[in-house]
């Protein structure tokens, strides 16, 4: 599915136009995004929770030179299932 | 570990969005609602929802497996299910990352490797970050070690110079600028003796027995030619090859042609011994009327009798007996003296002498027999009056 169909159904099940959809969708994750990238955590009811997690500085083999390096610390996005999610999608 | 950041609701969230898509909050949070049940519902349906700039749902079957409540520690049996993720989008993952975004991975040592793949303890962060400052330190010290070195070898190059420029100004100030004697002066300075004999130039090859040998049979071959045996004469007590010269051919002069028709090779000419057999040729010619073979083969014997008494010289360096002035001298030195009389009695026979056998000559000697011909003339005849 790409987002030329997302569009379609959801502008045809909130009956509006699809320009008016695109923008919504842009607006919807561009601010989801700006929240993450603030450190912020977002809580979809029904849905999941988005938030950063930290991952601390650690060893990890590169196996293209085959050395061992350290890795930097990292931030890093993260989605958690609902748990109505999660019975919706595991039903059938 | 979970970033302390603000908790955002499902109203707040509505607010930013409809500022941004200029609308009105219902229509957002209506917008907000459809958009993430629809995203469920795809869930059910697809394996894979993508969202543009933003990330990949996805949801993955995880089999049936074992599992120890950490609590009760009792085993429980979790059923086959569907996980769902988020892959995020690297530009959503390096805007979250905006922090350590400059930080890039340290190949480690290998030391430090050997423990693998486990998780690090504060001691062995310590060591880590340890190791870069000794890294740091390690750099200034190579630095350190190369401007050193660089030091020592502009002193070395600076000592070189003056043990090369020392000499050279001595050498000047003897005002002999020649390669020879600059030569000498250096190895006079380091004992390097041996060096100075194969420099300084024909010297080793002069006292060379062997090559004399050959010089004087060439010589005998010469003037053996053409010439009959008059008689065989054995030498009594007092005889000298001097006067056995005069008493057959009537010129003492001549005596180095019969020293080298009796000779083999080297031998001291100044010793001969009773009962020696002396082989009597004919005379070479009369000295007043030589043709210009008789005289190069008179020339070649006093030259013969010349490197005889020079090597002579320069191997005896023992004290020898006292002469006229009661002064005791090396013998050596007698022998070169000899030498040079020699050459210089050879030079009434030919005058061009010294500049026709150059090579066989030191070059010390052809100066000096120059200064005696300037005093004495080709035959010791000239001015001898005055001194």
């Amino acid at each position: 599915m790409n987002k030329k169909e997302m569009i379609k159904h959801l502008s045809e099940k909130l009956s509006i136009t699809q320009s008016e959809t695109k923008i919504l969708l842009d607006s919807t994750f561009d601010t989801l995004a700006e929240l993450l990238a603030k450190g912020n955590s977002f809580n979809a009811l029904g849905f999941g929770t988005f938030s950063v997690t930290e991952l601390e500085k650690r060893k990890g083999f590169n196996p293209l030179i085959k050395k061992w390096m350290m890795l930097p610390p990292k931030l890093k996005p993260k989605f958690k299932a609902s748990e109505t999610l999660k019975e919706r999608v595991n039903k059938q | 570990m979970k970033i302390e950041g603000d908790k955002i609701f499902i109203d707040e969230f509505c607010e930013e969005v409809s500022k941004k898509a200029d609308t009105t909050d219902e229509n957002s949070k209506k917008f907000i609602h459809t958009l993430f049940d629809f995203i469920g519902d795809s869930l059910i349906k697809e394996e894979k929802v993508p969202i543009y700039h933003f990330g990949i749902f996805k949801k993955k079957w995880t089999p049936e497996k074992k599992g120890i409540n950490p609590q009760t520690k009792e085993t429980i049996t979790i059923p086959a299910h569907y996980k769902i993720s988020l892959t995020p989008s690297s530009l959503l993952a390096n805007e979250v990352n905006r922090k350590y975004r400059n930080l890039k991975p340290n190949v480690l040592d290998e030391i430090l490797t050997l423990t693998g793949l486990k998780k690090l303890t504060p001691a062995e962060t310590i060591v880590l970050e340890r190791t870069d400052e000794l890294k740091k330190e390690h750099g200034k010290a190579k630095k350190r070690a190369l401007i050193t070195v660089i030091a020592g070898g502009i002193i070395l190059l600076a000592l070189l110079a003056l043990l090369i420029l020392v000499p050279v100004y001595y050498v000047k100030e003897d005002n002999s600028n020649n390669v020879v004697n600059y030569v000498k002066k250096v190895n006079r300075m380091f004992g390097l003796n041996s060096i100075s004999e194969k420099l300084r130039g024909g010297k080793s090859e002069e006292i060379n027995k062997e090559k004399i040998d050959e010089f004087m049979a060439n010589s005998k071959k010469d003037l053996s030619q053409d010439r009959k045996i008059i008689e065989t004469y054995a030498v009594k007590q007092g005889d000298s090859i001097f006067s056995i010269s005069n008493k057959y051919w009537g010129n003492q002069y001549l005596w180095p042609d019969l020293y080298i028709l009796n000779k083999d090779g080297f031998a001291d000419p100044d010793l001969i011994y009773p009962d020696d057999k002396i082989v009597i040729y004919e005379k070479l010619g009369d000295p007043e009327q030589f043709s210009e073979v008789q005289k190069s083969r008179i020339v070649q014997a006093y030259i013969g009798i010349y490197r005889i008494y020079r090597a002579l010289g320069e191997e005896d360096v023992s004290e020898g007996k006292a002469n006229n002035d009661g002064n005791k001298i090396q013998s050596g030195k007698k022998r070169i003296d000899d030498s040079r009389w020699t050459l210089y009695t050879a030079i009434r026979y030919d005058h061009e002498l010294l500049k026709k056998y150059k090579d066989a000559i030191y070059p010390e000697d052809i100066d000096l027999l120059n200064k005696y011909i300037e005093k004495f003339g080709y035959d010791g005849k000239k001015d001898k009056s005055k001194n």
